[in-house]
């Protein structure tokens, strides 16, 4: 889609046809209101036309939540994109630190997720799953194998000193204290070592072999611990099944 | 070894992506058909999801942000993935590659000459199925009906009353479903008088509809020109 659309006079297409259609055959519970961002100018259609609504920027009426950005985005519109970023980036950026401990790593791995992200956008689908676990899922993802391959680079060349741009604590980064309140009561719910297990697995990137040779447990140990304990997080934080 | 069962107990440790390059690529084997584990990663990852927000950041430098988002026009986006409703939720994606789309377009003309034999082979097909598109604004005249058989892979286009699109420019058939329009073919009216057959995609989704625009002569791969008729795809 152009910029300056709004000021081309071809796509203002009368939709009332069709809504009339989809009423008298009884398609109307499929019809959902949608306004344009930057006109306020309002359509009813159905979810299935939205790549020919008459503005490029509509969304449905009351959401811009970042299910709705992500969507957007996954058709290519890149200002929706823009919005995801900022509403995204402390988050991202957050387990991107926590999990790399490195300033300029982190910088890095954050560029390559979110050219990522917008390359996936596409796939993202509401129904299967939050927008933010699809995004921290593929962040983790990236920020655990860039740490790997940094470890694997360090161990080939022989240094034995870890070093690590620590300029500051990750975990005294500003973040949402609600947020941070909640994991941290739902981890307390947790044994010590289902506990150590996850926090291992997960924020300092682990494999669960790793983990148990950290634990001194055997492997299998590990492996149950770390389920046992994402179940009763499951629960804790009321993740509906 | 890896049986099945000492697969599904790799769900939680995938989830937080702390399996090796190998015992992952087995997960994800096992995972693409195992609808336990696809249930039991989503819930695992929404949790993840709560483990990363309690080590939110502040705000990154504005020159990262620039940066990044300087680079986004020029990446392009991976398919559109679309769901098999009729099934269970194994997803299929859709890859029209360029090349395809531009083969099915240039490919695409009206199958003439449309004689009465080949209009019926489609409308009496054993899965001939009936559709009405209806004028979506009070500009557009008439109307048009599909008959399509997803087996003859064709759909035969009837109207009346239908405006002449203009020199250089066609009618064009569209299947829309999940957000995205697949090209089907092409036809002109004769005195406001439709009769053409043309080449149906492939239609998944029970969500799916046709649609019409007018479009430059030889069609395009997605549509530029307002949507002028649609309807539903169903069995009327």
């Amino acid at each position: 889609m152009s910029p300056g659309f709004h000021s081309e006079p071809s796509r203002t297409a009368d939709w009332s046809g069709w809504e009339q259609s989809a009423r008298r055959r009884g398609y109307e519970h499929r019809l959902v209101q949608y306004t344009c961002a930057t006109t306020q100018r309002s359509t009813t259609s159905a979810p299935v036309f939205a790549t020919l609504l008459p503005c490029p920027t509509m969304r449905p009426a009351g959401s811009d939540d970042v299910a709705s950005l992500l969507e957007a985005a996954g058709r290519g519109e890149s200002a929706a994109f823009e919005e995801f970023f900022d509403a995204t980036q402390r988050l991202v950026r957050g387990i991107i630190l926590r999990v790399v401990r490195d300033r300029a790593l982190a910088e890095e791995v954050t560029q390559d997720v979110y050219l990522e992200l917008w390359r996936q956008a596409p796939r993202f689908e509401k129904d299967r799953g939050s927008a933010r676990s699809w995004t921290t899922t593929i962040a983790h993802r990236r920020a655990v194998d860039r740490v790997r391959s940094e470890q694997a680079r360090r161990d080939r060349e022989l240094r034995h000193e870890l070093v690590v741009d620590l300029t500051t604590d990750p975990a005294d980064e500003l973040g949402d204290a609600a947020e941070q309140a909640r994991v941290r009561d739902a981890l307390d719910q947790l044994t010590s070592i289902q506990r150590e297990a996850i926090k291992l697995a997960y924020y300092e990137g682990n494999t669960y072999q790793q983990v148990a040779r950290l634990l001194d447990i055997p492997e299998g140990t590990a492996k149950t611990r770390i389920r046992d304990g994402l179940v009763k997080l499951r629960d804790a934080l009321g993740v509906s099944p | 070894m890896s049986s099945s069962d000492d697969l599904h107990d790799l769900a939680a440790a995938y989830a937080l992506d702390a399996l090796e390059p190998a015992e992952r690529d087995l997960f994800e084997e096992h995972y693409r058909t195992c609808k336990q584990c696809v249930h039991e990663v989503e819930e695992f990852r929404e949790v993840a999801g709560f483990l990363a927000a309690g080590e939110s950041a502040d705000d990154g430098p504005d020159e990262l942000r620039a940066r990044i988002l300087a680079s986004i026009p020029g990446i392009a986006q991976d398919a559109r993935v679309t769901p098999l409703r009729y099934r269970s939720r194994r997803i299929t994606t859709v890859v029209l590659s360029l090349a395809a789309a531009l083969a099915l377009v240039l490919g695409i003309a009206t199958r003439s000459p449309t004689g009465p034999d080949e209009f019926e082979q489609v409308t009496r097909s054993a899965d001939a199925a009936h559709t009405q598109l209806d004028p979506t604004s009070g500009t557009s005249a008439g109307g048009l009906e599909i008959v399509w058989s997803a087996s003859e892979g064709a759909a035969a286009v009837t109207g009346e009353a239908i405006a002449d699109p203009g020199t250089g420019a066609t009618y064009q058939l569209w299947v829309i479903e999940g957000g995205a329009a697949s090209p089907s073919g092409l036809f002109q009216p004769e005195d406001g008088e439709v009769r053409a057959l043309v080449d149906l995609p492939t239609i998944d989704s029970e969500d799916a509809s046709f649609g019409v625009t007018i479009e430059p002569e030889g069609g395009s791969e997605q549509p530029t020109g307002d949507v002028l008729y649609m309807g539903p795809v169903e069995s009327t």
